[in-house]
């Protein structure tokens, strides 16, 4: 009997489809299924890496919310990074997308131009950024002392260093950019034509057209971009570790330090576990309202 | 019949034990040797043990990149799969052994008849005591000193030869050297308390501080640790925060170094600074000398220690690996080829090493060199005196207050550790 159903399963066509896609599958339950069970369970217990998890219940949550502030601080700044690099994203990509759409032609060569840096290595980039950042002799600073403005120390000032490493997620807009630009391909050309016969100009056009039009692809950058962004880690470790005053201690900065340096694996997992706690339904909202901007 | 058989199994038997007595006992050695003279060093000293060793103990050296390292070495632990033998970090060997992942060397130690206190330098063996055992053995340690721009001091109208000897000469000279631009920013600075491998704690050891009391306890409030905050607080203030943050985002570590460029006068730098010397400014012409203090004189040290798994099946030949590793003439071929100051005491003292001028400096300073104390239930708490130190430097804070904040911080951690422990 077993021997038939299994012979059904392998005729049915969606058996194909589960072994093509089986790698992912695989990978999903290993490497990150996995893992996240894991961590909640290592949340309740004491495990340094070495010796058995030891259970200590809700010990690590109660340390978590009344000895240790540096988390709040920590999701401060990873909450400040996550709208101030999204918001920046989301309107400087639809800004240049728009203006993409309209370079004909040339659309090819520049949309490839927006995305090259989005394949670069993080790393290499990162240091590239740290010399434009450079107070003295980096780009930006000398720019801006063209217009007699004095540049401020960006990752070296506790009050420049989120805005500075939101600058520099700009890096990776060109994805952004090439979904506003499918996006924006697929809004009717006759919606302009009309419009423009009844002597809309071209700012009209973009407000009355275009964003309303291009809202749902808004909301999913602005969703997906969020959730990207919550994740923020490496830009921390490597240029400033999260410092100074630790205003760039993002809480992914913070579980890794714990996790990895201090040994305190069930601590960290109990972070991890909060922040998944708060990023769950926050993404869950921003889906229902996604959903219900793309059904208008 | 019956006693062919018994002499066929007997001859049986005979041939398998001598089989598996001549197949060597395999140890795998871990370690951050990966390229370059320091990777061909450590093969030639695993080569040299594997042929003395033949037929008894192989070791099957992997040399890892130092950026992948910890994480591979902590992954494999994690699993129960480490190697017998590992390079490791000599400042948290204790929070391993407490572990009870590490082997105690020391009846291994008592058999070979190695007395450590005349073979290993005792800041680093020091680190490697736990409880009356010994969990590990110090191969590699550095010093911090004070190098010096020659050119600097003369420019300056300073006899390149008398090098500051305590802290107030330091700023004596500083001050002669600095030099500020048409903005007011720095061109050439004197000295920069902020910079390179300058830290707090060093100036507290300095000014005769510490940070355990006689308790054992980690006391990071004490008048004197106060008085030093102080003291940085002005020093810093003094030149401007802004002004040497700006210096020092201008000069990060590494090709643009401050002080490889003739920017800065004098810098603390661990001992190994001399060859990014040698190979980034060939002619600079820089001299080198204790750090000045204000005082009594002292310095910081770390280093790599070797640690053996308490989980290995072949702890005998693992033991004997790293005693040999760490013995003399590996650990003199070590410092030979690498310039890496051993943890081997007569290995460091060999004549021709000594005759080095910076060599020489370095093992004398060694003895009067510290680590930092370990403290289990708050192994990264010199982190957070960092911390403490740019909160009072940025003004949201006074020392007193910062370091009370911080001693009770570590009584939250203390008693965040026995809550999980």
């Amino acid at each position: 009997m077993p021997g038939k159903s299994i012979r059904s399963f392998w005729k049915r066509k969606s058996a194909i489809g589960y072994l093509f896609a089986a790698p992912w599958i695989i990978g999903l339950v290993c490497f990150i299924l996995g893992p996240i069970v894991a961590s909640f369970f290592l949340s309740f217990t004491t495990y340094d890496g070495i010796n058995p998890p030891k259970w200590i219940g809700f010990m690590n949550y109660k340390i978590l919310f009344t000895l240790d502030p540096s988390f709040l601080k920590a999701l401060g700044n990873t909450f400040y990074y996550m709208f101030g690099s999204v918001f920046l994203k989301v309107l400087l990509g639809l800004i240049l997308a728009v203006l993409l759409n309209n370079a004909g032609k040339f659309m090819g060569i520049f949309r490839t131009i927006f995305f090259l840096p989005v394949v670069l290595p993080a790393v290499p980039v990162m240091f590239l950024w740290m010399m434009l950042f450079n107070p003295t002799n980096g780009l930006i600073n000398q720019f801006l002392g063209i217009f007699g403005i004095n540049g401020p120390l960006w990752l070296n000032s506790p009050t420049w260093s989120k805005p500075a490493i939101i600058l520099m997620s700009l890096w990776g807009i060109g994805g952004i950019i090439v979904i506003f630009l499918a996006g924006l391909q697929g809004i009717p050309t006759e919606l302009y034509e009309a419009a423009e016969l009844d002597g809309a100009n071209k700012i009209q056009l973009f407000w009355k057209i275009t964003v309303p039009m291009l809202r749902p692809v808004i909301f999913f950058n602005v969703v997906t971009g969020l959730i990207g962004a919550s994740q923020v880690f490496a830009e921390a470790y490597i240029m400033t570790g999260g410092g100074p005053l630790e205003s760039t201690t993002f809480v992914n900065l913070m579980i890794y330090k714990l996790a990895f340096k201090d040994v305190q694996m069930g601590y960290a997992s109990a972070i991890s576990v909060v922040m998944f706690l708060i990023l769950v339904p926050l993404t869950i909202v921003l889906f229902r309202i996604y959903r219900r901007q793309a059904e208008f | 019949m019956k006693l062919a058989r018994s002499f066929l199994i007997a001859l049986f038997i005979l041939v398998l034990t001598t089989i598996s007595f001549a197949a060597p006992v395999v140890i795998k050695f871990w370690h951050v040797y990966d390229a370059g003279i320091a990777k061909q060093t450590i093969d030639q000293v695993v080569t040299d043990f594997n042929k003395s060793h033949e037929g008894k103990i192989r070791v099957e050296a992997l040399g890892i990149s130092f950026w992948d390292y910890w994480d591979k070495l902590r992954i494999s632990i994690a699993a129960g799969q480490e190697p017998d033998v590992f390079v490791n970090d000599l400042g948290d060997v204790i929070m391993r052994a407490s572990s009870g992942i590490l082997l105690d060397l020391a009846p291994y130690l008592k058999k070979a008849g190695t007395d450590v206190d005349k073979t290993f330098f005792k800041a680093p063996l020091d680190m490697c005591r736990w409880k009356g055992g010994i969990y590990a053995l110090p191969f590699e340690t550095d010093v911090r000193l004070l190098f010096y721009n020659k050119d600097l001091f003369v420019k300056a109208g300073l006899d390149p030869n008398r090098p500051p000897k305590t802290w107030n000469e330091l700023w004596q000279y500083a001050d002669k050297i600095t030099k500020k631009n048409a903005q007011g920013d720095y061109d050439v600075l004197g000295f920069n308390p902020l910079y390179a491998q300058s830290y707090f704690w060093m100036y507290v050891w300095g000014n005769g501080g510490d940070f355990i009391d006689e308790k054992g306890n980690l006391v990071v409030n004490s008048s004197i640790v106060v008085k030093s905050l102080t003291e940085w607080k002005q020093m810093v203030d003094r030149l401007g925060l802004d002004k040497l943050q700006k210096f020092n985002a201008t000069y990060p570590l590494g090709l643009n170094d401050a002080f490889i460029n003739g920017k800065l006068g004098m810098v603390i730098q661990n001992n190994t600074f001399f060859s990014q010397l040698r190979d980034y400014a060939p002619n600079l012409n820089y001299g080198v000398v204790q750090i000045p203090y204000p005082v009594k004189p002292v310095s910081w040290s770390n280093g790599f220690s070797i640690e053996a798994s308490s989980r290995s099946r072949n702890k005998d030949a693992a033991a004997e690996f790293i005693i040999y590793l760490t013995s003399k003439t590996p650990s003199y071929l070590f410092a030979k080829n690498v310039s890496s100051l051993v943890g081997n005491r007569e290995a460091a003292m060999s004549p021709d090493l000594m005759s080095n001028e910076l060599w020489k400096l370095s093992v004398q300073t060694l003895d009067i060199s510290r680590f930092r104390p370990f403290v289990l239930e708050y192994p990264l708490w010199y982190e957070d005196l960092q911390k403490t130190v740019e909160t009072v430097l940025y003004g949201k804070s006074t020392p007193q207050k910062a370091l009370d904040d911080l001693q009770k911080m570590i009584e939250t951690q203390i008693q965040k550790y026995r809550l999980t422990h």
